[in-house]
Formats: C-alpha cells, structure tokens, sequence
C-alpha cells in the first residue's frame, strides 16, 4: 500500500471502528502498534511497562473513539492518549510501590535494543537511548516531547499537568545532563 | 598583553559554556561572543555538541521499534471483552460507567504488571 493509499484507508476504519466495528479497530492498532509502542517505551524507559501503557493506551482509544472528530491526525490523537495514559499508570504505580519509576525499570540497556546489539552498533542511538533513560522520568518525558516528537511547549505542559515555564526548565536540565552523559560521543575533549 | 588576551578569552568561553544547551539556538549568541565563537576553537567544540545532540534526538522520531508481538492480540482480548457503549455519545450514566470502566482498566493493567515484576524479582 502506498502512503497515498493508506490516509483514505485509515479514514474507511476510523468509521467502521467508531460505529463499534472491533475488527476493523484491531488493524488500525496493527497499523498504529509501532509507533504507540515505541513512544510508550521512549516515555517510561521501560520495555515491560511500555507494553502495558500501549495496551492501555489502545483500550482507551477505543472507548473514546466516538469523541474522535478528526479535527488533529488520528496518530496525533493516539500520541496525547499515550502520554496521558503513560502519566496515569506512573502516578498509580507510585502509589503502589512509593518509589520512583526511575528505580522500578531496572534494566539499563535501551528499550528495543539488546545488549549485543548495542555493544556491536557503533552509531550513537543505542548510547543515547540509555542516556535517556537516565533522565528522571520527568525530564525525560519532556525531552523525548519537545526534541524528538517536537510537541510545542504549552501542550507538553498542558499533558504533564505543569506549568510552561516548569517544561522549559525540565528541558534544559534535561539537555545539560544528556550533553554530560554523552559528551564523547557528541565530540569529546575540548 | 598576551596574559590579558588569554584572560579575556577565557571569560568569553565561560559566558558561551554558561548558555549551555541554549547554544544550539543559532542566534543566541550577543554580538561579542558570537565573534569571540566563531574564531575559538573550544567554544565552537561546545556549540557543535550541543547541536549535534538536538539532531541525534530529532533523528530519532524516525526510529520506530517494533511492538511487542503480543500487543494486538492483548488489546483485542480486551476490547471484545469490553462492554462500552461504542458508536452511542456518551451521556450521563454512560459516561459514569465509562470512566469507571477505564479506570478499572488501568488498575487491572497496572495490578498485572506489579505482579509480573515482583514475580520476576522473586
Ligand atoms: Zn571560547
């Protein structure tokens, strides 16, 4: 299917799907699973978990369908529901275990990558994934937000329930502390 | 004359390291640090790595991992389970349950996932 062919497809299913159609909800999540999955791993640091805010994420997007008028891009829509969800199952998550998502996901490799993978990939992403994941989830979120998803700064805010100035902050800190983790690899020794 | 020079070089280079990861903005630099960058070679090493980060992180929204290959199937086991009423508006009490029944989700999900990590570490 070519990309031209796949908007008027999309829209054929988010009809179907809205009128209560599951199968045809079922290939828009086999369409859209990639990308949810990947900001929901890039969002909590944590592949286990990712998994789980993705299937939440896609559950949600189904009930609120009927809510969905097409007035942003669905992947756009699904996105803000990935976010808010994500945010969601932290907040329960602290509240079941009083400690902090950073501690919970223990593994240091990035998500997605496997541990020969990126010892053998010379390029920078697989160290940059786990720098991310370095980040306190906060920071992180903002960062992965406004400089990978380029989200303007009122709406990470708006998400994040903080304010715009407390997003700008968080992105700065969180840009200094990626340039100190990765500084070899940006360049190195001045 | 040199020892000044050198001395007011270095102030220049701490003033650009100061604006951190604001360096990657081309034109955050004042006039006279935007001079002194663009003939040193240690603050242009530090714009360069900062604007080197921002297109590293940019680059990524190309990167797409694949899902898990058990998510469709989880989500369809959940939404054929569902009882929400799909297609209808929402009002009132169908909005009531409809909250309750997503907010019931979300614990289910978060409740199996605590399981699952605690079961690992055991
Ligand atoms: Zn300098």
């Amino acid at each position: 299917m070519t990309v031209g062919e796949v908007q008027p497809y999309e829209e054929a299913l988010l009809d179907q799907a809205r009128q209560g159609d599951r199968r045809a909800f079922s290939e828009l999540v086999r369409l859209h699973q990639d990308e949810v999955s990947t900001l929901a791993s890039r969002l909590v640091g944590d592949r286990e978990l990712a998994a789980d805010v993705s299937q939440e994420a896609f559950i949600r997007a189904w009930r609120a369908l009927p809510k969905f008028r097409g007035d942003a891009k669905f992947s756009t829509w699904l996105h803000r529901i990935v976010v808010n969800t994500s945010w969601s199952v932290r907040r329960s998550q602290k509240r079941h275990l009083a400690s902090p998502l950073s501690e919970v996901g223990q593994d240091p490799v990035a998500p997605g990558i496997g541990p020969l993978e990126a010892a053998t990939v010379a390029s920078m992403r697989p160290r940059l994934l786990s720098a991310l994941n370095e980040l306190s989830e906060s920071v992180r979120a903002v960062v992965v937000l406004k400089d990978v998803y380029d989200w303007p700064h009122r709406e990470i805010a708006s998400h994040l329930g903080i304010t715009t100035t407390a997003a700008k902050v968080r992105l700065h800190r969180g840009r200094k502390q990626l340039h100190g983790l990765l500084w070899d690899e940006l360049g190195g020794a001045e | 004359m040199n020892t000044k020079m050198n001395r007011s070089s270095s102030l220049k280079c701490k003033a650009v390291k100061s604006l951190g990861p604001n360096l990657a903005e081309a034109s955050i630099l004042p006039g006279p640090l935007a001079h002194h960058a663009a003939t040193c070679l240690r603050c242009q090493a530090e714009v360069a790595r900062f604007r080197r980060l921002r297109r590293e992180l940019s680059s990524l929204a190309d990167h797409i991992e694949p899902a898990p290959s058990t998510l469709v199937e989880r989500v369809e086991q959940a939404i054929w389970a569902d009882a929400a009423p799909i297609g209808a508006q929402h009002h009132g009490a169908k909005v009531v349950a409809t909250i309750a029944g997503a907010t019931a989700a979300a614990a289910s999900v978060v409740a199996v996932a605590l399981w699952r990590r605690a079961r690992a570490a055991a």
